[in-house]
């Protein structure tokens, strides 16, 4: 049965602004609109966890350096003391138009006893994030064969799991690993990085490093391409390609590496997988950490009549349609000019998708496939940083649309104008651990205004060492506080 | 040298020499470079978040 939400109805001229998602994106955003909107407008959170969870830091709950308390905090509190609305549930389908019951736009939401709930909206923010798409390859993830660290309790999971190994380690097992991404479209190659390297820092402070081979696998068609192809970086006189950074890395710690694989299968204790050139392999393991490909949390969309319109608002992938060119171009004419500045719907104008949950216009790497017609590349990523940027940019430009009763946003950032700031954990120890620290400028290549690399050269760079760590570790800290809207956290830079 | 070292693609990496492996964790270089890198990263962050739309001349 389907309720209205009550306590939720405003009068005339009261805006209610509802942000699906309260992960980094939808978190900021929402955070933001109560900023910058006078209380009588309503800003709604609504998701079906009643936890934020920080999703970096899951990596060192992954290797037993942090416990899963560390990285997850109850969101209910910090709302309820900030004037935000708090739903939980999980939205499931969008009425932009209402229905013909209904004269204004809804959104269908599940909450957790599963009663169906119609939330109205003036506003709203599609801050979803991605469904972790284990279903893609046949026994991949936690409920298959391989483990995942993309949340809280997958990382947990996987932590007692590797514990387990260290134990049969030290009685003297050899132990194989395999780490990296569980399908030829994955994306996130730098969070599965960032286990590798934790995952060897963690088995040497154990004092077993020498029981165990661990080994990369991506669909990567070099390793350090991280779904955006890469990066050029000055280094040592040279400019070189961020591959010679990462093998280097992998080589330095005795890390081997497979690349340009698409993983078909996993079973207990090997994967089968086929590469570019249509070769057919596996690989055995006794422990995986594999990442999912991900898609979009697979919301509906119907107009007042009740005709479903979900292609329309959402691409194949199940992502939103912004502001960006969706027409399908071969790599070579791809453009910085396709990727989307507002965020905001083409067909309803007070609908935004931000963060991983907009459909990107195509990827960055360049794509391909091999003789059998399987897509071997990474999907673009979109890390915490745009994602908590075009959070906070579409609560002003919703700010000023309401301000200003106009329907068009007053603030652009794309992200081939905006650059990343990223530091990848390397080992995490205060005086011996160490972190990649990497800037890049800007995210999505250029090559109108830069054509030798598609970025800036003197912007994007990359080093390790522990002061990478050290920052890792403070922000950790710093973006747990903001998050947290503790005192001054506007102040703290996304 | 056995021919599984040649086919193994680490072999041909760069690897670090052992002066770059002590600068990585001397704590003075470190500190330097903790600062140099929040410089870097603070002009990113600086020019990342967004600007205000012009409209083109005869647009709207
Ligand atoms: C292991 C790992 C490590 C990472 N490390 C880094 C890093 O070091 N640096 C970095 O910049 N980025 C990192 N990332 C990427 C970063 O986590 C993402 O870019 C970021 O979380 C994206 O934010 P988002 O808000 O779009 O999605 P999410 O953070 O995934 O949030 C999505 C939200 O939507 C909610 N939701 C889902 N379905 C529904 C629904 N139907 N209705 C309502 N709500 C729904 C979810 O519960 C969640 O609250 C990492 C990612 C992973 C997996």
């Amino acid at each position: 049965m389907l309720l209205l939400v009550s306590g939720l109805v405003l009068g005339r001229g009261y805006m209610r602004v509802v942000v699906l998602g309260a992960g980094v994106s939808g978190h900021t955003a929402a955070s933001f609109l109560r900023r910058y909107l006078p209380s009588k407008h309503s800003v709604t959170v609504i998701s079906p966890k009643s936890t934020y969870n920080w999703i970096p830091s899951n990596i060192w709950v992954g290797v037993g350096k942090m416990r899963r308390e560390d990285v997850v905090f109850e969101l209910a509190p910090i709302y309820r003391k900030a004037g935000i609305d708090f739903i939980l549930g999980k939205a499931t389908a969008l009425y932009p138009e209402g229905d013909l019951g209904a004269g204004q736009p809804y959104v269908k939401v599940e909450l957790e006893d599963t009663t169906q709930v119609a939330v109205p909206f003036d506003f709203l923010v599609n801050a979803t994030g991605p469904k972790l798409n284990f279903g893609a390859t046949k026994g991949l993830g936690p409920e298959g064969f391989s483990y995942s660290v993309c949340t809280d309790d997958h990382a947990a999971h996987a932590s007692e799991a590797l514990m387990e190994r260290i134990a049969l380690m030290k009685r003297g097992a050899r132990q194989k690993f395999l780490v990296g991404t569980g399908h030829g479209m994955c994306t996130c190659q730098g969070a599965a990085f960032e286990y590798i390297v934790n995952l060897e820092f963690t088995l040497r402070q154990a004092g077993v490093r020498d029981k165990a081979d661990i080994r990369w696998i991506s669909n990567e068609f070099e390793l350090g391409d991280f779904g955006m192809g890469g990066l050029h970086l000055k280094r040592g006189g040279y400019i070189t390609h961020s591959k010679l950074f990462t093998e280097s890395l992998f080589a330095e710690r005795g890390l081997h590496w497979i690349t340009r694989a698409h993983v078909r299968e996993v079973q207990d204790g090997r994967v089968y997988y086929e590469n570019l050139e249509g070769d057919e392999l596996e690989e055995a393991f006794d422990f995986a950490m594999l990442l999912p490909p991900f898609t979009g949390v697979g919301l509906q969309a119907f107009d007042r009549a009740g005709g479903e319109i979900t292609q329309e608002l959402f691409a194949p992938s199940g992502f939103m349609k912004v502001d960006a060119d969706y027409t399908a171009k071969p790599f070579e004419e791809w453009k910085a000019a396709d990727w989307p500045k507002t965020y905001q719907s083409k067909r309803y104008p007070r609908i935004f998708a931000t963060g991983i949950a907009f459909a990107p216009p195509h990827g960055i790497s360049r794509p391909m496939k091999n003789s059998k017609g399987t897509v071997i590349t990474p999907s673009p990523p979109r890390t915490g940083m745009p994602s908590a940027i075009i959070g906070k940019l579409t609560a002003r430009n919703i700010a000023e649309m309401i301000k200003r009763g106009v329907e068009e946003p007053r603030y652009e950032a794309s992200m081939a104008k905006m650059g990343a700031a990223c530091v990848a954990s390397a080992g995490a120890s205060l005086l011996s651990g160490s972190a990649a620290s990497m800037t890049v400028f800007p995210i999505v290549p250029d090559f109108e205004t830069y054509p030798e690399y598609g970025r800036d050269i003197n912007r994007t760079f990359g080093e390790i060492g522990l002061a990478g760590h050290w920052i890792k570790y403070l922000l950790h800290h710093l973006f747990i506080y903001k998050a947290k809207l503790n005192p001054g956290w506007p102040l703290i830079p996304e | 040298m056995d021919s599984d070292t040649l086919r193994d693609p680490s072999y041909f990496a760069a690897r670090p020499s052992r002066f770059v492996l002590f600068l990585r964790t001397f704590i003075p270089w470190q500190l330097f470079r903790f600062a140099w890198i929040n410089l870097k990263m603070i002009d990113i962050i600086s020019r990342s978040h967004g600007k205000r739309i012009r409209k083109t001349k005869g647009a709207g």
